[in-house]
C-alpha cells in the first residue's frame, strides 16, 4: 500500500495548538503502562489516596511510620496510580455522513476531528484504536499506542469513504462488548437513528463502566433548514428521494430536530455520556478543544496534572 | 350577465397565472444530496392534510381573486342571481308597459313621471344586455305586441305615451303569451314596468295561477324582472265624472254628478275650472270628505249637444284632474218582459203607459223565439235566469249597454230549465218576516243608481218600505254584485253587476203588496226609469263611457276631439270625441283613482313557480341592470385578505404537511 499523505487529516497548527491541552478521562481507567489517567488500581504515583491497615507481606517502604510511632499501630499509605488509557474511535460512515454543506462535508470533518484525536492520545501515551462503522458491519482496529499505530489509524482514515446506512446502534452495542472494561469510547456521528434505540447503547456503554464521549456531527442546514422553494431530497444513504415545499414543513421540520436533539442531549446526561454537538461549520479544532477544555475543568478525574 | 368591456374578459387567464406558477415552482425544484432524510420522513409521515388544504385554499384564493378583479375590469352588468344570468343577452325581450293613468304620477326626487322613469331605466340598459335580442313592447292600453329596433328608442314611442287608461296585468302577460306561443323566440325574459296599483294586478284575480302555470310550463324558462316603479303619494286630487241625468224639471235641465277625491280635506274649495260648451269658467269644489260628491247644474242644451269638462290645478298627477262630460236629449228605449198577464205585469205597464198613438214601451217576451232588443233599453226578466238563446240575448244586450233587471218569482216552484248550462243569477229561498218586524232597507246609493235621490234634493222613502218577502239574489259562478240597496241584516235588496256597457240588476223582492213597499211609486218609478234611462244610452249618440270600454259605433269611425287643439286617440285618452252625429265623452275608468299598490313582493307572489327577479338596490333605485364591479372588487379584497391570513397564520404545530411526489426510484 502506497504510504499516504496524512497532512490532509491533520494540521499542524492545530496540533501545536491542542497539544498543550491533556485529555483526561473522567473516570479511572485501567492501561497496561503508566500514563497521565488514574488509574482504577492504587500504585506508587506522589497522589496519596488512603489509609489501610497492614497485612503481612505488604511492602514496609509504604508503612506509616509515623502513625506507628504516635499510635502504635501498622497503616500502609497506599498512593493513586497513574496509568495510560485505551481509546476506541467509533466513526461512522455511513451516506449521511457524505452531506456536505457550505462548512464542508461532516465525513471530513469527522475524519480530522478522529484522526487529531487519534494523534494527541497517542501522543500521551494513550492506545487509540478505530472502529468504523460501515453498511457492511464493523473494521475494528484494535487499540495500540505506538507511533506506527497511528500512521496504520490514519491510513485506515484515509481510505474510508462514507456510503449506505449503517446501524449505528448495533455497532455500539457491540463495542462496548468488545473493548475491554473502562476504555474512552468516543463516538463521532450525526446519529440519524431512532433516540429510543440509540439511548440503550449509551447505557451499555456506562454499564460496560466505558467513558463514552459523543461528537454530535451536523451541519447547520440540518438544523435550520434554510430552505424555501420546493427540493427534491436525495437520500445519501439510499435511492430515495423526497420532494417537498420546504416553506410547508419548515417548521415541522425544525421542531422535529429540536426535539430530537433535545431527546438525544437528555438520554446522554441521564447515562453519563459527554455529549456535544459539533457543527460541521464551526471547525473540528473548536469541537476538540471544547472537549479538552471541559475534560481539564472536570479535573481529569483525579489523575495526573499535566 | 354581459359586460361593456368583454375584451378584458382575456383578464380570466390571470386567474391560472398562481397556479401555473405553482406548477412551475414545483417542477423547478432543484435536487439537494441530504443526509437527515431520517427528520425529513418523519415530517412527512406526519403531513397533514390540514396543511395541505391550506396550501390549496391559498392557491385558489389567489386565482379566485385574480378571477375576480379581471371580472371587475370587464364591468359586468348583473341583471339577477348570478347563476341564471351567466347566459348572456335573451334572445327576446319582452317588455310589459303599464301606461294606466296612475303611471303619470310624478316622483317630486326625480321631477319625472313613473312611466317615464321606468321607460328611461329601460332604455339604460347597456345594449349589450339586449345584444341580439329581439324587443318586443306590450303597453297595457293597447296591448298588442309590437317589435321596436331597440330599448333605447321605447321612451320615444307614441305607443309608451301617457294614457288615462287602466291597466290590467292579467292581459299583460296573457298577451305576452300568445306572442311567445306564436314566435317562439328562444330564451325570453318579460319585463315588466308598473307602479304595482292593486287595481291593476287584481291579486284576487282567478287569471293568475294559469298564467304562472303557463309562464312556468314554459321552455327554456323565462324569466320575469319586475320594475316596480313606485314613489312617495302625496298631495294628488282627481276629479271623476260619475254620471250626468236629465233632471224632470220643466227645460230639461241637466246635472253633471262627479266625485272629488282630496287627500287632505276640509279646506279651501278647490279652484277648478268649467269648460261648458268651450267656455271656460273658475269653478270652486268644496271638499268636505276624502271623496266629495258634487253636482254641477247643466242649461239645457237646446237641439244641440252639451260637453265640458272640469278640470283641476295641476298637481302630483295630471290625468286625473279632467271629467269630461256630453249631454243632451236620447232616445228612450224599449222595455221587454217575459212575466205574464198578472198585477206585477200592469204594474210596469202603468210605469212605462204608452203614449197615445204612438206603439207601446213595454213588450212581452215571446214564448218562443228571441225579440230583436235593437230599439229596446230594459229587459225585465222574472223568475229563474233564461237559458240557452235567450240567455244569449240577454249577455248580448248587457254587453252592448242594455239594462236587465231580474226579479223573484213569485211561485218558489219555479225552477230554471235543465239545460247544462250556468245560469246568470240564482236566487236563494225565500225568506218571509212578519208584518210587525219586516226587513227593513237600511243603506242604499244616494247620489246615483236607480235609488238615487231627487233632483229636488230628497231622497227616496226606502228607509219606509217594508220589505215582507225576499228571495235574495246571488251570481252565478259566485261572482261579486255591488249592493245598490242593502237589507239591515247585510242581505242585498238591490244588486248590480256590470256586464259589458251593461248593468244586470237583481232586486230581492217585488213591487207587490204581499211582498213589498216598494210599490209606493216615488220608489218604484223612478227606480224604474233610471234603469230604463242606463240601458237606453246605448241607443244615443251622445254618451259618457270609460276609457276601456268599447267606442260606440263603428270601430274604424274617425273621430274628432272636441275642445282642444292637439288631437287625441279616443281609445286611450280622456276626453270629448265626436265622429259625425255620435259625442262621447270617454273618462278614465275609476279604479284608476285608488291609490292601494302591491309591493314588488306581493307582485312576485302573482307568479309562484315563475323565475322573478326584482332589481332594486339598497338606495331604493329601480334598475334593471346595475353595474356590479364593485361587488366584484369587494370580494376580490376579502380573498386576498384570507389568503393573507391564512398565508401568515401559522395553524397549529402541528398542521403542517408536506407534498410527497416523485417515485422511489430503485438503483435506477
Amino acid at each position: 500500500m502506497a504510504r499516504t499523505d496524512h497532512r490532509e487529516l491533520l494540521d499542524a497548527r492545530v496540533l501545536s495548538r491542542l497539544s498543550r491541552l491533556t485529555l483526561y478521562a473522567r473516570q479511572p481507567m485501567i492501561g497496561s503502562v503508566t500514563g497521565v489517567h488514574r488509574s482504577a488500581t492504587r500504585g506508587s504515583s506522589v497522589e496519596f489516596a488512603e489509609y489501610r491497615k497492614y497485612v503481612p507481606g505488604d511492602d514496609l517502604r509504604h508503612l506509616d511510620w509515623r502513625v506507628l510511632a504516635r499510635t502504635d499501630r501498622f497503616y500502609m499509605k497506599e498512593f493513586e496510580a497513574d496509568t495510560n488509557l485505551r481509546c476506541m474511535i467509533v466513526l461512522d460512515t455511513s451516506g449521511s455522513m457524505a452531506y456536505a454543506g457550505p462548512g464542508g462535508s461532516k465525513f471530513e470533518f469527522s475524519r480530522r476531528l478522529a484522526a487529531t484525536l487519534a494523534y494527541l492520545l497517542i501522543q500521551q501515551g494513550d492506545a487509540v484504536g478505530l472502529t468504523l462503522v460501515r453498511p457492511g458491519g464493523e473494521l475494528e482496529i484494535p487499540a495500540r499506542r505506538s507511533p506506527i499505530h497511528l500512521g496504520a489509524l490514519l491510513d485506515t482514515l484515509m481510505e474510508t469513504s462514507p456510503a449506505g446506512e449503517v446501524n449505528l446502534t448495533d455497532a455500539l452495542h457491540r463495542v462496548a462488548e468488545k473493548v475491554r472494561a473502562r476504555a474512552l469510547v468516543v463516538v463521532v456521528s450525526d446519529f440519524f437513528e431512532e433516540p429510543e434505540r440509540l439511548l440503550p447503547s449509551f447505557q451499555h456503554m456506562r454499564f460496560r463502566r466505558h467513558d463514552l464521549a459523543l461528537f454530535h456531527v451536523l451541519d447547520r442546514d440540518e438544523i435550520r433548514f434554510p430552505f424555501d422553494r420546493p427540493i427534491r431530497f436525495v437520500d445519501l444513504e439510499g435511492p430515495d428521494h423526497l420532494v417537498t415545499d420546504p416553506a410547508i414543513i419548515g417548521e415541522a421540520y425544525r421542531r422535529e430536530v429540536a426535539g430530537y436533539l433535545e431527546a438525544i442531549k437528555r438520554g446522554a446526561r441521564e447515562f453519563g455520556a459527554d455529549y456535544r454537538v459539533a457543527p460541521v461549520e464551526d471547525g473540528y479544532e473548536r469541537a476538540l478543544t471544547s472537549f479538552l477544555l471541559q475534560r481539564q475543568r472536570a479535573g481529569g478525574g483525579g489523575g495526573a496534572t499535566p | 350577465m354581459t359586460f361593456l368591456q368583454p375584451w378584458m374578459l382575456w383578464g380570466l387567464l390571470a386567474a391560472a397565472a398562481p397556479i401555473i406558477i405553482h406548477l412551475l415552482n414545483r417542477l423547478r425544484y432543484r435536487s439537494v444530496r441530504w443526509g437527515a432524510m431520517y427528520f425529513l420522513r418523519r415530517v412527512t409521515r406526519s403531513a397533514m392534510r390540514r396543511s395541505r388544504l391550506r396550501h390549496y385554499i391559498i392557491l385558489a384564493c389567489r386565482a379566485l381573486a385574480l378571477m375576480l378583479i379581471a371580472l371587475a375590469m370587464t364591468r359586468p352588468m348583473l341583471g339577477g342571481r348570478l347563476g341564471a344570468s351567466l347566459a348572456g343577452a335573451p334572445d327576446a325581450i319582452l317588455v310589459l308597459l303599464d301606461r294606466s293613468a296612475s303611471m303619470e304620477r310624478i316622483d317630486p326626487r326625480r321631477g319625472s313621471t313613473r312611466r317615464e322613469h321606468g321607460l328611461a331605466l329601460v332604455a339604460g340598459v347597456p345594449s349589450e344586455t339586449a345584444r341580439g335580442s329581439r324587443i318586443v313592447l306590450i303597453e297595457s292600453a293597447l296591448t298588442d305586441p309590437a317589435e321596436v329596433a331597440n330599448l333605447a328608442a321605447l321612451p320615444a314611442l307614441s305607443r309608451a305615451g301617457p294614457t288615462d287608461t287602466a291597466a290590467d296585468g292579467a292581459s299583460l302577460f296573457e298577451s305576452a303569451l300568445s306572442w311567445l306561443a306564436l314566435n317562439k323566440p328562444g330564451r325570453a325574459e318579460i319585463w315588466v314596468v308598473t307602479d304595482g296599483q292593486a287595481s291593476n294586478w287584481k291579486p284576487g284575480s282567478a287569471a293568475w295561477p294559469g298564467i304562472a302555470a303557463r309562464l312556468a310550463a314554459l321552455s327554456p324558462a323565462v324569466r320575469v324582472k319586475l320594475l316596480v316603479v313606485q314613489g312617495r303619494v302625496g298631495d294628488n286630487l282627481s276629479l271623476q265624472t260619475r254620471e250626468v241625468r236629465r233632471l224632470p224639471v220643466a227645460g230639461g235641465e241637466y246635472e253633471l254628478l262627479h266625485a272629488l277625491t282630496h287627500p287632505a280635506p276640509g279646506g279651501e274649495p278647490v279652484p277648478a275650472i268649467r269648460v261648458l260648451n268651450g267656455e271656460r269658467t273658475l269653478l270652486p269644489l268644496p271638499a268636505d270628505s276624502p271623496v266629495t260628491e258634487n253636482t254641477l247644474r247643466l242649461p239645457p242644451p237646446g237641439d244641440s249637444t252639451g260637453w265640458g269638462w272640469i278640470e283641476l290645478p295641476a298637481d302630483e298627477n295630471v290625468r286625473d284632474n279632467d271629467a269630461y262630460f256630453v249631454y243632451g236629449r236620447g232616445p228612450a228605449g224599449t222595455v221587454w218582459t217575459n212575466i205574464g198577464e198578472s198585477r206585477l205585469l200592469r204594474r210596469i205597464q202603468a210605469t212605462f203607459p204608452a203614449t197615445p198613438g204612438q206603439p207601446p214601451i213595454v213588450h212581452a217576451w215571446p214564448d218562443s223565439g228571441v225579440p230583436s232588443l235593437a230599439d229596446a233599453g230594459l229587459v225585465i226578466w222574472q223568475g229563474p235566469a233564461p237559458t240557452g238563446d235567450a240567455a244569449q240575448a240577454l249577455e248580448a244586450f248587457l254587453a252592448d249597454g242594455g239594462s236587465v233587471l231580474a226579479l223573484p218569482a213569485e211561485d218558489e216552484g219555479a225552477v230554471a230549465a235543465a239545460t247544462g248550462e250556468a245560469p246568470l243569477w240564482q236566487w236563494k229561498t225565500e225568506e218571509s218576516a212578519d208584518a210587525d218586524r219586516p226587513f227593513r232597507i237600511l243603506r242604499w246609493e244616494p247620489l246615483s243608481g236607480p235609488f238615487a235621490r231627487s233632483a229636488e234634493g230628497p231622497a227616496l222613502p226606502l228607509a219606509e218600505a217594508p220589505v215582507l218577502r225576499r228571495r235574495v239574489p246571488m251570481l252565478a259562478g259566485g261572482g261579486e254584485m255591488f249592493p245598490v240597496a242593502s237589507f239591515n241584516d247585510g242581505e242585498i235588496l238591490l244588486g248590480r253587476a256590470d256586464r259589458g256597457a251593461g248593468r244586470l240588476y237583481l232586486l230581492a223582492t217585488l213591487p207587490l203588496p204581499l211582498w213589498s213597499g216598494l210599490t209606493d211609486g216615488r220608489i218604484w218609478v223612478p227606480a224604474l226609469w233610471r234603469i230604463r234611462e242606463e240601458g237606453s244610452r246605448r241607443l244615443s249618440d251622445i254618451r259618457l263611457s270609460r276609457l276601456g270600454e268599447p267606442m260606440p259605433g263603428e270601430t274604424e269611425a274617425v273621430w274628432e276631439t272636441v275642445g282642444v287643439e292637439t288631437p287625441r286617440d279616443p281609445r286611450v285618452h280622456a276626453g270629448v270625441y265626436r265622429s259625425g252625429g255620435r259625442w262621447v265623452a270617454r273618462n278614465r275608468p275609476v279604479e284608476e283613482d285608488l291609490t292601494e299598490e302591491l309591493s314588488a313582493a306581493e307582485l312576485r307572489a302573482l307568479l309562484p313557480g315563475v323565475s322573478v327577479y326584482v332589481p332594486e338596490d339598497p338606495a331604493g333605485r329601480e334598475n334593471l341592470f346595475s353595474e356590479a364591479s364593485l361587488p366584484f372588487l369587494f370580494l376580490a379584497a376579502l380573498l386576498l385578505l384570507t389568503e393573507s391570513a391564512l398565508a401568515l397564520l401559522d395553524f397549529s404545530a402541528a398542521a403542517h404537511g408536506a407534498t410527497r411526489e416523485g417515485a422511489r426510484e430503485r438503483n435506477a
